[in-house]
């Protein structure tokens, strides 16, 4: 159900005011035994002056300290003004303990108390449950002397919810009840009880559609911060992994995960990881690639300096190696850090399948990303500036195909490079039901007619399409987009001044590498720094049980891995004599 | 980071031999000729790539073949001035970078180089890699206009039979560090052009065919090889492999011959002083494969064959002394015989004085000894 939006919340004019002038005197009520004027005033006018009750709400929301109520009415009209008269706010009165009867101790009759809630929120089926163990309680709570303890009686007795805890401000109970928890209230006590409700549909645990993989785990993240967490400590079943909780964003109120494992992960580490979220100051954080932005250690860089992944296996295997997590709740992407500039080429199957197999495809990572960087500038610097590089029956074959060709070589791969990345955007925004226009009529225009009308070269072609499908063996999104836009000054370089501009954009380029730092931790690692101890999982991968250590990048506080002798070899033999 | 900023703005800044220059905006020559018309007047030749001469690729319009190449030429008293004078007549720059072959012209090279070729040398663009030929029987236009078989290029034909090496391969830079001594002598392989081929297009007069080689005093032709000769000098510049050596095969030398093919040849060159005067030890060996035989003799028989191989080793033997004879006879040493002396006894080297190395080389004692074995006799043993 949606409401047209209007000044009274949605509900209709007349009604609002109703309400509001009976939440008023509430209010006023409330104010004037705290002995606070200027919200007392502003109270009374609130009925008949909008402007009175947003003033007070600025008052009151800035003014957390204000206690819970001992009046169900005050409590409901104070939940009413920080909601503004809401309808989606529920406001449940229900009577506690038997009525009239053989009552055991301590209550001598029913306790009317009161269930707030937002039920868009709220699991229904547990809420449903809480209320009917609250109803069916036999005892009413021993309100009186000791009214503080009535909410604690309740919830150590009648509340079967997991957990639950105290609230002793109004501002607690109404942030509470936003993130998605229902507050029992009750009449005379000065503190109410909050517990976590918070349900309501979510998508199930998918197969991550990003990071495919052949061989290994399917499972992939999910919006949910818990079932993420879930997921990761199915993962690693230990007291050891540790995960703490911030929140991020005035509004959006997003938690933040930071997860570790506390005897291998660096403890200054986690403490430098939760001072950056900690830093953030904004309203709010909806996905963990926004939250990426706030706490990496050089922004103005197009490497992305943290790992993002969908896969809890690559998350746990990070965790392993001495990194850290950071999980934010709504976002599939789970943040591993420090990450370094050869992580972008491994892929979690790499440590699933066998190690030949994946000696093989990281060295064609390598090689290819190598050739979505240069192959396009490379092309235009040989054949503009540098022809006898060029194999003379290479040459011949390509100089037949410019001939009328009006452009120079670097429009040509300039106008190619922007053509596929017009397919390409076009495909990923574009409505699935007309993905096979693009490509017909991209594969048409760029491939066939381009060569037909002499307006594109077929070596050109080659070139562009082949860095197009090279940039696609990355594993990693974010270094295919880094490539992508690297391209450009590089083509625009080799157009200028030859091999030249390319060996000085790569100069360029490898002193911006060098300079880079995750977390500490020097991006271009294990090479530059030069670290032996890591070149095992760099383009190679040697078996796992010849990797003996964690990464020596990342720094951790035990660096140990594995057994001595784990090599399989055949064991003694039992029931034959031999010598021992 | 600031510093490393600037400095690479400021490498734009420096120089470098190269400048943009589209593909479509250049004549690319891939053999070069040039001739002497009369006393002093050059002329020199260009065949250009065409539009056709990737060979496979059809052009744009499809259908009408376009021509591989175009054969342009002008003639003036200077190297540099020729192709000043071509490259007004052609719509493009001429691009030097791919000239696998330079060919000389015979009136040329009889008559003395001079310094014709300076220009190679100089300019920047020349790749020394390319190879360098003589060319007989016809002028060099005519060689650059001969269509070649298989091939689109007459270049590319001349190149690949100089590189399968049947004939003798000269490389530009070879040809020029020869030059550049007064002890060695340059060599120039020979293309024949031979008339009235049996191959070839229809209707072409011409054919061209590597053949034998000349030797250079200085500038100039003193003494012509044929393709036996060749042979021996490949030998002796260790690519013996791939050759073929023919001796009778009759208990009596007779009609009938056997065929070796030669797997692996080696050459072993070496000075030795006898009395302060240089002398040389030529030890030639190799393996051989029976590819043909026309007698009915049973080759497994150890002495049968032993008897065949040392004839092949009697013919190579007087082939090579034959060849060294007539070297020294030139007083032309194209093997680099003096530069072994030069290295190894520089002190006799002094003393006999590099400029006279010719007359020296016309007395040393050669001694020439072969060693050939027969590996096998191909796919079948005895004769049918």
């Amino acid at each position: 159900m949606r409401y047209r939006f209007s000044p009274g919340g949605g509900t209709p004019q007349g009604l609002r005011r109703h309400g509001v002038a009976r939440h008023s005197q509430q209010v006023a009520a409330y104010f004037r035994a705290l002995g606070l004027p200027r919200e007392f005033r502003l109270a009374c006018r609130m009925a008949v002056s909008a402007r009175a009750e947003a003033q007070l709400f600025e008052l009151v929301h800035l003014n957390q300290a204000l206690p819970v109520p001992i009046d169900l009415a005050q409590v409901e009209a104070l939940l009413h003004l920080y909601f503004g008269h809401c309808q989606d706010l529920t406001f449940r009165r229900i009577l506690l303990g038997r009525g009239p009867g053989p009552q055991p101790d301590p209550g001598s009759g029913p306790v009317p108390a009161a269930v707030a809630y937002l039920p868009t929120m709220a699991d229904e089926k547990l809420l449903e449950r809480i209320l009917h163990a609250l109803l069916n309680a036999g005892a009413a709570p021993p309100v009186g002397g000791a009214a503080g303890d009535a909410v604690r009686w309740v919830g150590e007795r009648q509340i079967p919810a997991p957990e639950t805890d105290e609230i002793a401000r109004i501002h607690e109970a109404a942030q509470g009840i936003a993130e998605g928890k229902a507050v029992l209230f009750i009449q005379g006590a000065p503190r109410a009880l909050g517990f976590d409700v918070a349900g309501g549909p979510q998508r199930a645990i998918s197969e991550s559609k990003t990071q495919r993989v052949v061989r290994g785990p399917r499972e992939g993240f999910v919006e949910s911060l818990n079932v993420n967490l879930t997921l990761i400590r199915r993962r690693i079943r230990d007291p050891r992994l540790r995960v703490d909780l911030l929140t991020v964003g005035e509004l959006t109120r997003t938690r933040v995960a930071v997860a570790y494992l506390a005897t291998i992960c660096k403890p200054s580490l986690v403490e430098e990881a939760k001072r950056r979220i900690r830093r953030v100051k904004v309203d709010g954080v909806l996905d963990s690639g926004q939250l990426m932005e706030f706490i990496e250690d050089t922004p103005w860089t197009i490497f992305p300096l943290i790992r993002a992944t969908e896969r809890p296996d690559a998350v746990a295997g990070g965790l392993l190696e001495g990194r850290f997590a950071v999980i934010v709740d709504g976002s599939p992407w789970v943040l591993l850090a420090p990450s370094t500039l050869i992580d972008l080429i491994h892929s979690p199957e790499d440590y699933f399948e066998r190690f030949p197999a994946v000696v093989l495809v990281r060295g064609l990572r390598v090689l290819f990303a190598l050739v979505a960087l240069f192959a396009p500038s490379l092309y235009v610097a040989l054949t503009t500036f540098h022809r006898e590089m060029i194999p003379t029956n290479l040459l011949l074959s390509i100089m037949a195909a410019r001939e009328g060709v009006p452009f120079p070589a670097v429009l040509e791969a300039l106008i190619m490079e922007l053509g596929f990345e017009i397919i390409r955007e076009a495909g990923v925004r574009m409505p699935s039901q007309l993905g096979q226009s693009v490509s017909i009529v991209g594969a048409l225009i760029l491939g066939e007619s381009a060569i037909q009308a002499g307006i594109v070269s077929a070596p050109m072609i080659i070139t562009v399409a082949v860095t197009a499908l090279a940039v696609l063996m990355l594993p990693d999104f974010s270094a295919t987009v880094a490539l992508r836009i690297l391209r450009f000054p590089l083509l625009l370089l080799a157009g200028t001044y030859g091999a030249y501009g390319l060996a000085l954009g790569g100069a360029a380029l490898l002193i911006h590498l060098l300079s880079l730092r995750s977390f500490g931790t020097p991006y271009l690692a294990p090479f530059g720094p030069l670290l032996p101890a890591d070149m095992g999982d760099t383009f190679l991968r040697i078996p796992h049980w010849l990797q003996r250590r964690r990464s020596a990048a990342v720094e951790q506080l035990d660096a140990h891995r594995a057994g001595q002798g784990l090599k399989p070899q055949p064991g003694p033999r039992p029931g034959r004599g031999g010598s021992p | 980071m600031r510093r490393a900023i600037a400095l690479l703005l400021l490498l734009p800044l420096l120089t470098g031999c190269w400048s943009r220059r589209e593909l479509n905006d250049t004549a690319l020559v891939i053999a070069l000729g040039i001739d002497l018309v009369e006393e002093g007047v050059y002329e020199v030749t260009l065949a250009v790539a065409g539009s056709g001469a990737a060979g496979g690729g059809k052009g744009q319009q499809g259908g009408e073949s376009l021509p591989s190449r175009i054969v342009v030429s002008g003639q003036g008293r200077s190297f540099a001035g020729v192709l000043r004078d071509i490259e007004l007549r052609l719509p493009r720059r001429i691009n030097l970078t791919h000239t696998l072959i330079v060919v000389v012209g015979e009136r040329l090279a009889e008559q003395g180089l001079g310094n014709t070729l300076d220009f190679i040398l100089r300019a920047p663009e020349f790749r020394l890699q390319g190879n360098i030929m003589m060319v007989r029987g016809g002028s060099v236009r005519t060689l650059l206009e001969t269509e070649p078989i298989m091939e689109s290029l007459q270049t590319k034909a001349l190149s690949e039979i100089a590189h399968a090496r049947v004939g003798l391969e000269m490389r530009l830079w070879e040809f020029f560090s020869a030059r550049a001594t007064t002890y060695r002598t340059p060599m120039l392989p020979v293309v024949d052009l031979i008339q009235n081929p049996d191959t070839g297009p229809e209707g072409q007069r011409y054919a061209a065919k590597l053949g034998g080689a000349v030797l250079l005093r200085n500038d100039r032709v003193i003494e012509y090889l044929d393709a036996r000769e060749v042979r021996a000098i490949k030998w002796l510049r260790g690519h013996g492999r791939e050759g073929v050596l023919t001796v009778p095969c009759g208990e009596e030398p007779g009609q009938e011959d056997v065929s070796f093919h030669i797997l692996q040849a080696g050459r072993r060159i070496r000075p030795t002083l006898q009395g302060g005067r240089p002398a040389f030890t030529v030890s030639l060996t190799g393996r051989l494969r029976v590819t043909e035989i026309q007698c009915t003799r049973p080759l497994m028989q150890h002495e049968v064959h032993e008897q065949l191989v040392r004839r092949a080793e009697e013919e190579l033997h007087n082939l090579i002394v034959r060849v060294i004879e007539k070297l020294q006879a030139a007083e032309a040493d194209p093997l680099s015989f003096g530069e072994q002396v030069r290295a190894l006894y520089p002190a006799v080297w002094r003393q006999l004085g590099e400029r006279r190395w010719g007359e020296t080389w016309r007395e040393t004692p050669v001694t020439v000894s072969v060693d050939l074995r027969l590996q096998t006799t191909g796919l079948m043993s005895n004769p049918l």
